[in-house]
């Protein structure tokens, strides 16, 4: 019995890790590709494997006059839609949830309609509104468009989460002494932390990596992101991939290390808040 | 004994509150979202152009030329395609792995967390490193599949029609899987063990578990993944303009690509919005069957 | 300290649900009344429409002759223990002790005197810098009362603060909560369903079914003279015996007729006047299991109900037999020791001192 259940186990670690293997092979690839010299990658018999480890790629990308500039912006405009949407969806969940007045399922039910339309529906308006208010090119435009994408997210995760909080405790709150602000900042925040970091992360993670809208408010290369950045050095170092998979892997990092930081409560309430009925 | 409505004092709302606390999230939806939707939705009657300031209301006309319009037929009929691969595609692939997952309860987290990372990738580094892969000289597509014989001379996948479908479908349903895994997995392990264990005593083999426990209690959380999937197939953008930007030849053109090459490269403004809201009226519908399926099922109460 | 007056007081929610009708009652200053009733009876929402957390349709609620329907609830100067404690779980214990005089602008020291005081008396002075999950739900019912008691509030409210406790602890608390009552000597309104909290800590008891005050007296008073059969079968474990008979007068003496005999009331206790509008009708007669007296079967039994054991419930100090009679199933309190056998006939005759009647169509009481 005990060593057939460690056959057992022994199988589903092989089977696991094998289609894990093949399935981040990708991402492998491209990570060991930014660190061979560019005869190794230029090869119709290619290895797996460096057989130089370099990291003389990364070294031409970060001399590349454009390139930290591409970086700064998308630092820039994630940071700054995080923040606001942070900001905003939090205080906006916590009146769908705990305040009343008029109108407030209807309220909730129509932000996660908002969550549905997608960026290709939007983009063309809204570059037409950008073109009036003289806000092309603009990365101020860009921080508010993605607001589009993630405000009615932020709002719907982070509604989820403060509906699993007691009630009671805000009322402990509202006996205590608390206006709405503090039992918001002091009480709620606090409590839904887990959810208030994922909504950060998440959003930062879309404002660093969005293309489309990018891709259409901006057009001199003065404002471009990372996304927009990485499609202009493909367009000059077509053949240089060890460049390119070296930019790709510096526009990857950020993404893994702040998507593993918050993963554990992102993949629950991401999968909770799709499937689950909405109040 | 019974208080005539006249008498009832209802507390009063906390309407200057809601109004701070909601204010900032209205004026945004409805400034970036709900309005853009709506100039949207009237330039789809307009045969406004970009660039020219004059233009005029049309009716209908805009959804009259589409109706009679050969490559719009093609883009509607190339986004079914992807949605039904990509939906197909990452719900067998999300499926398994979530079994496999549940099975293997010890790297349970580790591994889940791996395999879905190429969730978060961004599409643009989705995209380079999947056309490395299929570079006719020096990617590892080739090399592998002329090392085993399958093809005799070096290809760009993407070059032809029939390869360029695969060529994109990889990397979709590669990054659109994770999402299903995870809800499956979720919806996997809220089920209550002592079902199995009450089936296992009843006599019931693993595959009549699965069968008879497992599939029915996964099928709402199943028709909502298939749902939010197709809502996001449709919509993708990203990773067919950047791939194949919708050819060779309008192979793989879909609707979003359609949309967006008569506004930005054809600078028809006017039809463009009449082309997206077709597909805004399609992801409505896809919207309410997704509140009637969620707001019927019984997804994740015991 | 103060008293809680409620005048009047409707309740209509949202939905339209009418959750309760003209509650008027009392509290003195420095009682403990418990609000008594089963679940769904409103009697949570007293306490809430008490500490401001919902609004009152009409009526009027003071707190210590200040009218406070308008005063929202941490200006009404009361203090509240929530059935699930809603300890603060990102504080530690004294941060959660401390947040509401912290939120009131308390000087730091005074502060800290203050929560060192209460947490010495409540006997949770090492849990001070752990965080409510590390500790059990004995600890947190402490932490949440602590919190309640270091505001020094008007009124306490006190909404099933030991529901949550298993049976043992739940003993245990509810002595430390009557020490503490004394100690304090504060004005306490508890909400409970469980009679045996209700019975041993209140001076009064409140009960309420159907958002409704059916009586309202001491205890002993409450289960003594029920004002109607509701109240004579939510009180008492297993509950009252509630059997119809008709009343007679015969001879001068007032007589309960059942099938089998008959059960003369004690002429003390029954005056003509008093019982003679019900005479010659059926009323509904209650006998509580500790008055009534089971005989084992003999031939020459005199008068008395009979029927069939039922069923034998044995608690270790004492024995339940249920009977089945004329009158349905009938529970009966007998010594440990006594031997019954299921299914054997025996005889019932009752203690005719604490008969109970009712009326049969107003359900209430009678004598």
């Amino acid at each position: 019995m005990k060593t057939r259940r460690l056959t057992t186990s022994v199988i589903q670690m092989v089977t696991l890790s094998a289609v894990t293997a093949v399935l981040l092979f990708p991402l492998l690839l491209t990570l060991l590709t930014s660190l061979k010299p560019a005869e190794e990658i230029i090869t119709t018999a290619p290895a797996l494997f460096p057989r130089h480890w370099t990291l003389d790629n990364y070294r031409t990308l970060f001399a590349l006059r454009d390139f930290p500039r591409y970086l700064w912006n998308s630092l820039l405009v994630a940071s700054l839609t995080a923040a606001a949407t942070t900001v905003i969806a939090a205080m906006a969940a916590y009146a769908l949830v705990w305040m009343r007045f008029p109108g407030k399922r209807a309220m909730g039910r129509s932000v996660f309609f908002t969550y549905m339309f997608p960026d290709i529906l939007l983009v063309i308006p809204l570059f037409m509104v950008c073109y009036e208010l003289a806000l092309l090119d603009t990365r101020t435009a860009l921080v508010l468009t993605y607001l589009s994408l993630s405000l009615p997210f932020g709002i719907w995760l982070l509604k989820s989460y403060f509906e699993s909080i007691p009630v009671s405790i805000l009322e402990a709150a509202r006996l205590d002494g608390c206006s709405e602000f503090q039992c918001l900042w002091k009480v709620v925040l606090p409590v839904a932390m887990p959810a208030v970091a994922a909504v950060a992360v998440l959003t930062f993670v879309m404002g660093w990596s969005e293309y489309l809208y990018a891709n259409t408010l901006i057009t001199t290369n003065a404002n471009r992101t990372i996304a927009i950045g990485l499609q202009t050095l493909a367009g000059y170092h077509r053949t240089d991939y060890g460049l390119l998979a070296a930019a790709g892997i510096v526009m990857v990092a950020p993404v893994v290390v702040f998507f593993l930081a918050v993963q554990k409560y992102l993949v629950e309430g991401l999968a909770f808040s799709t499937t689950k009925r909405p109040e | 004994m019974d208080i005539p409505r006249t008498l009832r004092r209802r507390r009063a709302p906390d309407l200057a509150n809601a109004a701070i606390f909601l204010g900032p999230a209205l004026v945004v939806i409805l400034a970036v979202t709900v309005y853009p939707l709506a100039r949207s939705i009237t330039t789809g009657f307009t045969d406004r152009v970009f660039g020219y300031q004059d233009y005029s209301f049309v009716g209908l006309a805009n959804f009259t030329r589409m109706a009679h319009d050969p490559l719009f037929w093609q883009a509607v009929c190339n986004s079914a395609r992807l949605a039904f691969f990509n939906v197909g595609g990452s719900l067998l692939l999300g499926l398994l792995l979530a079994l496999l997952l549940h099975a293997g309860r010890r790297y349970r987290a580790v591994f889940r967390c791996l395999l879905f990372l190429p969730w978060v990738l961004p599409s643009m580094v989705i995209s380079l490193m999947f056309r490395w892969l299929y570079n006719d000289m020096y990617g590892w597509a080739n090399y592998i599949l002329l090392k085993h014989g399958l093809i005799s001379s070096p290809t760009h996948l993407l070059a032809a029609g029939d390869t360029a479908w695969t060529g994109i479908l990889v990397p979709i349903v590669w990054c659109y899987y994770p999402f299903v895994m995870l809800v499956l997995l979720a919806a996997l392990q809220s089920i209550n063990p002592a079902y199995y264990e009450a089936a296992a005593i009843d006599g019931a083999s693993r595959w009549h578990s699965f069968r008879y426990i497992t599939m029915p209690l996964l099928r709402p959380v199943i028709a909502v993944v298939i749902i939010l999937e197709t809502i996001w197939s449709l919509t993708s953008f990203d990773l067919v303009y950047l791939l194949t930007g919708g050819g060779p030849a309008n192979a793989t053109l879909t609707l979003s690509l359609y949309i967006y090459k008569q506004g930005f490269v054809s600078k028809w403004l006017g039809y463009s919005s009449a082309l997206a809201t077709v597909m805004f009226l399609a992801l409505l519908a896809l919207t309410l069957a997704y509140f009637w399926v969620i707001n019927r099922s019984q997804i994740y109460e015991d | 300290m103060a008293e809680v007056r409620l005048v009047h007081v409707h309740k209509v929610f949202d939905n339209g649900a009418h959750v309760l009708h003209d509650i008027t009652m009392e509290v003195g200053d420095g009682e403990f009344v418990v609000l008594l009733g089963p679940s769904g009876c409103g009697k949570t929402t007293v306490l809430r429409l008490i500490a401001g957390l919902e609004d009152i349709t009409t009526g009027e609620i003071f707190i210590g002759g200040r009218r406070v329907n308008d005063v929202p609830p941490k200006d009404r100067d009361i203090a509240m223990v929530f059935q699930d404690y809603a300890l603060y779980p990102h504080m530690t214990v004294y941060e959660n002790i401390a947040f509401g005089l912290r939120m009131r602008g308390m000087a730091r020291a005074e502060l800290q005197r203050r929560v060192v005081d209460t947490a010495r008396v409540l006997d949770i002075l090492d849990l001070l810098q752990r965080k409510p999950h590390q500790v059990s739900g004995g600890e947190r019912q402490r932490v949440a009362l602590a919190r309640a008691i270091v505001r020094e509030p008007k009124v306490f409210l006190l909404d099933e603060p030991l529901s949550n406790l298993d049976a043992k602890l739940r003993g245990h608390m509810r002595a430390e909560l009557h020490r503490l009552y004394r100690s304090l000597g504060a004005t306490i309104i508890y909400v409970t369903h469980d009679q045996t909290e209700a019975m041993t800590l209140g001076t009064r008891i409140v009960v309420l079914r159907d958002g409704v005050v059916q009586q309202v007296d001491t205890p002993r008073g409450v289960y003594e003279k029920p004002v109607n059969t509701f109240v004579a079968s939510f009180i008492g474990t297993p509950p009252m015996n509630l059997f119809p008979a008709c009343l007679v007068q015969e001879q001068g003496e007032f007589l309960l007729r059942h099938q089998d005999g008959g059960l003369a009331l004690p002429a003390a206790k029954a005056s003509a006047a008093h019982l003679r509008p019900w005479l010659g009708s059926t009323v509904i007669a209650g006998i509580r299991p500790e008055h009534a007296c089971l005989h084992t079967a003999s031939p020459a039994m005199g008068k008395g109900l009979p029927g069939t054991v039922e069923m034998v419930e044995r608690t270790g100090a004492e024995s339940f037999v249920a009977v089945r009679t004329g009158y349905g199933s009938m529970v009966v309190r007998v010594p440990p020791d006594l031997p019954v056998s299921l299914s054997s006939p025996v005889l019932l005759t009752f203690d005719a001192e604490h008969v109970h009647l009712f009326d049969a169509g107003s359900q209430m009481r009678i004598l």
